[in-house]
């Protein structure tokens, strides 16, 4: 088995824009509002609010740093807190970076990893504070999905990581419009309605599934367009207020918790960065 | 195929001072895990998640990649909980840098007095036969390698009786030597002098809320004075530079019209505003644990590190922890003013029963004792209280100094005389030493 047949069209060795347009010919005659709704995609992905941009999800000591230093730190760049930092780079990274990064690339350690998002709030699982970057160089790597998953099923063994690297990788501004789409269409179904928003934003980065962006070079405070949370976290920190005010202990991790979100809202308004809550994906009360 | 019944569990990323991790059941250095889990912040409940590449993903940015010995090899836990319990105070750990630029501490202030001067009070002195007693059991059963609630329960039993008899001198001792921190430190600031005295004026507001009366006289010689509420005796410090306090400050010390303005200071902020003495830190000579600066500092060293507890060495290295206990009750759970917490009263036990119960369930258990995560905490704790910037390549603001530099001890006459009130002047009668 190779990748193709996994999904001929989606893992064709044609350029994204290309594969799209299959894909949406192939679906033309049952899905009537499929090429409506690419455009729709595409709109909304141009808007200067929810448009496509990088973001990279910190959690609120890693945010802290960021914003303190002036500089985003990456893996390598970063020792190990507890425990050795002897070995701490994997034989599964490295096998995965040097399919990424091919000796004709910048290496590894000069790239910054980030996703593609809408109008969501990130991956949570990385921190619960989405910050949003102003610009993307138009030459800036990026890859349909979360660059491990080559390792595992169903894509892993099939063809040699590098070939399935070239086969998932584009380049911003010429092919993750088209990447973006075929991640979103699929989820819309077969509905005769056109897609909103909110949808989309959230059919783009949904729980642990993600379009990858490998920035190369760092960036600092100044280059933040916003910084998301999700309503969920501002909702935690509400009930932990009033649970007090009712005469409950906090946890040390509550109180924690609670001190650093203080210290970030603090942080950021001292770097006139605009936060914003995100209630449903691509919607925004303030 | 995996023998699932020998896999243990090993983290694949971890942020360490965020607590956010990734843990899955697997063998050492494969990726073929049975089952993940994800945890962070603030309720640390385990979460499945569908592929371990969203755990590797983590890796490339603030996440840590595993939780490696000396010699690089991963270390396994037995059990999903040991695995929370190290992330869960790893997170603790992280409230000794809070605010990700390294140990913040207050400026130092500078000493008031010689150790062991005339009329010297060591806290050790007000240590009563009944409260070594209790102190012995309490020890006992917090060096133990027992865990788990019949363990908590024990430990509270000890910690109510220990924290009734503490509120009759060792926490008002403790409570001045603070405000005395606090306010010199507030006359020798010139810049944020605003925020500095919102903040003593909480801790004097939230002492008296716990049965403890802080008085600030700016007569010649200027000082500072601690009593539980309604007592006629109490502990006094001559403070001379709060000569440089304009007058004005003291109506607002304390001030009920003003506890408004003091409230912007929320309960975890004050935490790391209120000092620990010197006399009050734990060990002594080649045992002593290094200095924890306040209380907030406290609550992260001494709920992240085992090693701590095991360092106090009397009952009075104790007090910080019980104040720190008290301090966790929330003002809607605290007597009414009418009916101060003092001791022998059921305000005065509700009140330690409370917060005895908040302290026996913070402080670390033994279910990582043994394992290599039992010293690696430590060594973070160790490390971040020594402010060390470590960072490859880091060129971020220095570590600031960790040391508070309080005075050592308080006279034995201090002077009570013309010290203002919370709503005017009130003469005292001359005081004589507790216990």
């Amino acid at each position: 088995m190779t990748l193709q047949d996994l999904d001929p069209l989606y893992f064709s060795d044609k350029p994204w824009a290309d594969r799209l347009k299959d894909w949406l010919a192939q679906r033309a005659s049952s899905q009537t509002f499929i090429s409506a709704d690419a455009h729709a995609v595409e709109a909304i992905s141009q808007r200067p609010d929810i448009g496509l941009r990088m973001a990279v999800n910190m959690p609120p000591h890693a945010l802290l740093r960021f914003l303190h230093e002036g500089r985003y730190k990456n893996g390598y760049e970063l020792p190990a807190r507890a425990g050795s930092g002897k070995g701490s780079t994997s034989d599964t990274r490295r096998e995965v970076d040097a399919a990424l990064f091919p000796s004709s690339s910048p290496p590894p350690a000069e790239h910054y990893f980030g996703a593609a998002v809408l109008g969501g709030s990130g991956v949570r699982y990385y921190g619960e504070y989405c910050v949003v970057l102003k610009v993307v160089a138009d030459d800036t790597q990026v890859l349909d999905r979360n660059s491990y998953d080559a390792k595992f099923p169903p894509l892993v063994g099939l063809e040699s990581i590098g070939n399935i690297m070239d086969r998932l990788r584009g380049r911003w501004r010429r092919d993750v419009v088209p990447m973006v789409k075929l991640k979103i269409l699929p989820e819309l179904g077969v509905a005769p309605r056109l897609t909103t928003a909110g949808t989309a934003s959230e059919a783009l980065l949904h729980d642990e599934s993600f379009v990858e962006v490998h920035k190369h070079g760092t960036f600092g405070p100044g280059d933040v367009h916003e910084v998301r949370e999700s309503a969920a976290d501002a909702s935690v920190e509400t009930d932990l207020a009033g649970r007090r005010q009712r005469g409950r202990l906090r946890t040390v991790e509550e109180s924690i918790w609670l001190a650093r979100r203080h210290l970030v809202d603090r942080a950021l308004a001292a770097h006139d960065i605009r936060t914003r809550i995100i209630v449903t994906a691509g919607r925004t009360p303030r | 195929m995996t023998d699932t019944t020998k896999n243990l569990w090993f983290i694949d990323a971890w942020a360490v001072l965020d607590g956010y991790a990734f843990a899955s059941r697997r063998p050492p250095k494969s990726i073929d895990a049975e089952v993940i889990f994800f945890v962070a912040p603030p309720y640390f409940e385990p979460e499945p998640v569908a592929s371990l590449a969203t755990a590797l993903a983590a890796t490339r940015g603030h996440f840590q990649e595993g939780f490696r010995d000396a010699e690089g090899a991963e270390i396994g836990f037995a059990t999903l909980d040991q695995v929370i319990e190290a992330i869960r105070r790893g997170y603790r750990a992280g409230g000794l840098d809070l605010g990700g630029g390294g140990l913040a501490v207050p400026s130092p202030a500078e000493p008031l007095e010689p150790a062991g001067g005339a009329g010297f009070i060591h806290p050790s002195e007000l240590v009563d036969n009944e409260m070594r007693k209790t102190w012995t059991e309490l020890r006992s059963e917090l060096t133990s390698t027992a865990t788990g609630v019949e363990h908590e329960n024990r430990l509270q039993q000890w910690l109510v009786p220990l924290l009734e008899r503490a509120m009759l001198q060792l926490v008002p001792k403790f409570v001045g030597y603070a405000a005395v921190g606090m306010l010199v430190r507030l006359a020798r600031t010139t810049h944020g002098r605003s925020a500095a005295t919102r903040e003593v004026c909480a801790w004097i507001d939230k002492a008296r809320a716990l049965g403890v009366d802080v008085w600030v006289s700016l007569q010649n010689p200027p000082s500072v004075s601690a009593s539980v509420v309604g007592a006629a005796t109490g502990f006094g410090w001559p403070t001379p530079q709060l000569a440089a306090l304009p007058g004005e400050v003291l109506q607002f010390l304390g001030s009920p019209l003003h506890q408004s303005d003091n409230a912007q200071v929320s309960d975890v902020d004050l935490l790391f505003n209120v000092p620990i003495a010197d006399v009050f830190q734990a060990g002594s000579a080649a045992s002593r644990y290094p200095m924890v600066p306040t209380l907030g500092h406290l609550m992260a060293a001494a709920t992240a590190d085992r090693r701590y507890v095991h360092t106090v060495e009397s009952a009075h290295q104790i007090v910080p922890l019980l104040v720190l206990a008290l301090l966790q009750v929330p003002d809607a759970a605290l007597p009414h003013p009418a009916f101060p917490p003092r001791s022998g009263t059921s305000e005065g036990h509700d009140l330690a029963s409370r917060a005895a119960s908040w302290l026996a369930r913070a402080l670390p258990s033994a279910s990582l004792h043994g394992h290599p995560a039992e010293e690696a905490l430590h060594a973070l704790t160790f490390h971040l209280l020594r402010g060390d910037h470590d960072d490859e390549g880091d060129d971020g603001t220095p570590a600031r100094p960790i040391a508070p530099n309080l005075p050592p001890g308080g006279p034995s006459r201090p002077d009570f005389s013309a010290v203002p009130s919370r709503t005017g002047v009130r003469h005292v009668p001359t005081p004589v030493r507790l216990g």
